[in-house]
């Protein structure tokens, strides 16, 4: 197991880019699409959780909160806007530099005898 | 007791899948199908006839309460156990996906590593109630 737990691992990471660019995408009038925001970083944290990485956890639980909050209540939309919009850039500062090695998962996956057999 | 070979699961996060892909191969022999949407899950599952369905709650368009609202409503699924994974499994969250249908509920995180276990412990219990 402990290899492809390794591969998922590191295949998840090189990914993030990616997803937080398609994650920040605005609509024409420069609002985020709070429901795609939203179930976007649900989707990213079941997975961060999963793995282990805790701090990317905490940032994608950020983001998800201040999206579900803003979809239910559209009042809200200019005041936390910004909020947002920094919740996504701080997300994807993380995301830059995130390293595989940083997930729970990764120090558990040790090498089995089983693996090194090949 | 009946052997655990057939098991679907749906999520629509493609590492999710794969985790759960790489957990649920500690069972041996089992056949494993994975669906990436509650859509695609109404499609294959008339097909495959899994013994078991793991379901995440949470996925955009159709969501799991609605798949399984569908799964119970078509006689070729109708009676295919569900067990929801879901990160929101709190005490008033249990009583509302069992009162959904669901036969069990599977916490996220997922633990890779114990994941085949839990999902061994529910089909166990399952095999028993219906003997």
């Amino acid at each position: 197991m402990s290899a492809r737990l390794k591969a998922i691992i590191e295949s998840y990471c090189a990914s993030l880019p990616g997803e937080i660019d398609a994650l920040d995408q605005r609509q024409a009038d420069g609002l985020f699409d709070y429901e795609a925001v939203r179930f976007a970083a649900h989707r990213l944290k079941g997975t961060a959780r999963s793995l282990g990485l805790e701090k990317l956890d905490v940032a994608l639980f950020s983001v998800e909160s201040a999206a579900r909050e803003m979809a239910a209540n559209p009042s809200c939309y200019a005041d936390r806007q910004g909020e947002l919009a920094a919740g996504i850039e701080a997300l994807r500062a993380i995301c830059a530099t995130i390293q595989p090695s940083e997930s729970r998962m990764w120090a558990m996956a040790a090498p089995s005898p089983a693996d090194a057999a090949g | 007791m009946k052997n655990l070979t057939q098991i679907a699961c749906v999520d629509d996060d493609p590492h999710m899948r794969q985790i759960i892909e790489l957990a649920l191969g500690e069972l041996a022999d089992l056949e494993l199908t994975l669906f990436a949407s509650g859509q695609e899950a109404l499609e294959g599952l008339p097909i495959t006839r899994p013994q078991l369905v793991l379901l995440d709650v949470m996925m955009p368009g159709m969501d799991g309460f609605e798949t399984l609202k569908r799964m119970r409503a078509n006689p070729a699924t109708k009676n295919i156990p569900v067990i929801f994974v879901t990160g929101r499994a709190g005490l008033d969250d249990r009583v509302k996906y069992k009162t959904a249908g669901a036969a069990a509920v599977i916490s996220k995180p997922i633990n890779p590593f114990a994941l085949a276990r839990q999902v061994l412990a529910v089909w166990w219990t399952l095999d028993e109630a219906a003997a």
